[in-house]
């Protein structure tokens, strides 16, 4: 946990900003608090309360939505709309009580092995949106190259991430391999796929917690393009880029078997992605 | 310490907390002891109580983090001489051995049937998928909260 000398609940982004770049590096900010188990700092920090904001909406844009960093993963999870997958990320993660707090810019600051939610983000090729003293956005590939919170300045905060919705002609998987409910993944694969005339005409696939940091696979997806979406195209572009991943077994398992059981899982969700984009999902 | 003022069980609070303690502290601190604590790293749902309508481990939450906030504890749900339909639920079925996890299971299915009280199957399973039992072996406190649904056979008790 952390060492916290004060609080602070400020009601609005200026405030929240105004307050950390006065506090410097004795600032932290807090949104579900939910990482902080897994944190140990000693040093004493004032907290500074970001769950209230206002930055936990989900905007319907024309391409997609527009999702408030704040919104929590329950959010995720309760949003319906046309082309919106990420509850069936959120209904992965972790249990109840948790996806009610913690939040989705709290899942992506501090990226372990085992974080869920960069996964999905890379494969959709999310953007996330920093207001600093010059408000930027930041696309998930560059975002999720080293350790997010490199980006954030004193003062700096997340305040949203953008998602493409799924088109027509569009499908997503998504797995997570896990034993119990409150147990890290051993492999995550997230897959966003489009078909053209009954050809991958683009896909991305990216995979987390059999590798160090979530990433994509992009001899795999280079291997895929123009293929027709069979089992034995599938299964050949996902041999060809094995080779591309730094595969490390977390939780007792080998590196060995981490790679198997990445190599069959994203078999598994091009084919899922693929029903989906034929229109066959169930 | 510094001051937090907060709905508690109906009741509005103002409470010195300190900044680095969790609200199953200052609960507990305060007697309210009905929230337990299990593990203490958000892994079993005994210490669940509802924050703003939602289910949330006391655990792993600051106190500071409910300035503002509605809080309901297990000592808001109901007493011996008047519980709640989910406590008399799961007396009658059997459903508590050692009893420490029933606070938090209560809690939980109460934050879901609240919301929505035709809850099906699928929204239990979902929705007490963070609370571990050590000794029913779950059947029976499923039963008994299913029960609680008026989607169930023969209503809501
Ligand atoms: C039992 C248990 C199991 C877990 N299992 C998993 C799991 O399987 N997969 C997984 O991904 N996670 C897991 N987690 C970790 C945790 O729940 C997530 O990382 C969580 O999503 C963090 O979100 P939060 O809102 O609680 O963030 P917080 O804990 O509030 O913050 C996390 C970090 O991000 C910073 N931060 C938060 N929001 C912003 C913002 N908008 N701008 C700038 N900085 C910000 C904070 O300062 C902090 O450093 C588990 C946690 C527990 C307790
Ligand atoms: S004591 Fe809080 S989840 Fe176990
Ligand atoms: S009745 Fe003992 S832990 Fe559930």
């Amino acid at each position: 946990m952390m060492n916290y000398v004060d609080f602070k609940t400020p009601a609005s982004v200026a405030e929240a900003r105004a307050l950390m770049k006065e506090l410097g590096p004795q600032a932290s900010p807090v949104a579900g608090s939910t990482l902080h188990v897994f944190l140990r700092d000693e040093s004493p920090k004032v907290a500074v309360d970001i769950s209230r904001l206002g930055l936990n909406s989900i905007d319907t844009l024309p391409d997609g939505y527009r999702i408030g960093a704040t919104s929590t993963v329950g959010d995720l999870q309760d949003f319906h709309a046309p082309g919106w997958v990420l509850d069936r990320v959120a209904r992965e993660f972790v249990t109840q009580p948790i996806r009610n707090v913690a939040t989705l810019g709290g899942s992506i600051i501090r990226v372990f092995p085992w974080s869920d939610l960069p996964i999905p983000l890379l494969a959709l090729d999310a953007v996330m949106e920093i207001e600093g003293d010059e408000t930027r956005r930041i696309a998930a590939g560059d975002f999720f190259k080293s350790q997010p919170f490199h980006h954030l300045q004193s003062g700096d905060l997340l305040t949203a991430i953008h998602v493409p919705a799924l088109a027509s002609g569009q499908g997503f998987g998504y797995h997570k391999e896990r034993r119990t409910t409150t147990d890290f993944s051993r492999c995550s694969v997230a897959v966003w796929m489009a078909l053209e005339d009954d050809r991958v005409a683009d896909v991305r696939i990216a995979i987390g917690a059999a590798v160090p940091m979530p990433c994509r696979m992009k001899a795999m997806e280079q291997a895929l393009k123009g293929k027709k979406p069979t089992q034995s195209n599938f299964e050949s572009a996902v041999q060809a880029g094995l080779d591309e991943g730094h595969w490390k077994g977390l939780h007792g398992i080998s590196n060995e078997y981490a790679r198997h059981l990445a190599s069959v899982i994203v078999v598994d969700m091009l084919h899922a992605a693929t029903d989906e984009a034929k229109g066959d999902a169930v | 310490m510094k001051q937090i003022t907060f709905t508690l069980n109906g009741r509005k609070r103002q409470w010195d907390i300190a900044p680095d303690e969790t609200l199953i502290d200052l609960l507990r601190r305060q007697g309210l002891t009905g929230t337990k604590r299990g593990c203490d790293t958000g892994m079993c749902g005994s210490c669940a109580v509802i924050i703003d309508g939602r289910a949330v481990n006391a655990c792993i939450y600051y106190a500071f983090q409910v300035d503002g906030r509605t809080v309901e504890t297990i000592e808001g749900v109901g007493d011996f001489d008047r519980p709640h339909p989910l406590q008399t639920a799961l007396a009658d079925a059997g459903a508590v051995q050692c009893g420490f996890c029933t606070p938090g299971f209560i809690m939980t299915a109460k934050a879901l049937l609240d919301r929505k009280p035709n809850a099906e199957d699928a929204d239990f399973r979902q929705h007490l998928d963070g609370n571990l039992c050590r000794c029913t072996g779950y059947v029976k406190i499923e039963q008994a909260i299913r029960s609680c649904s008026t989607a169930a056979e023969g209503g809501a008790q």
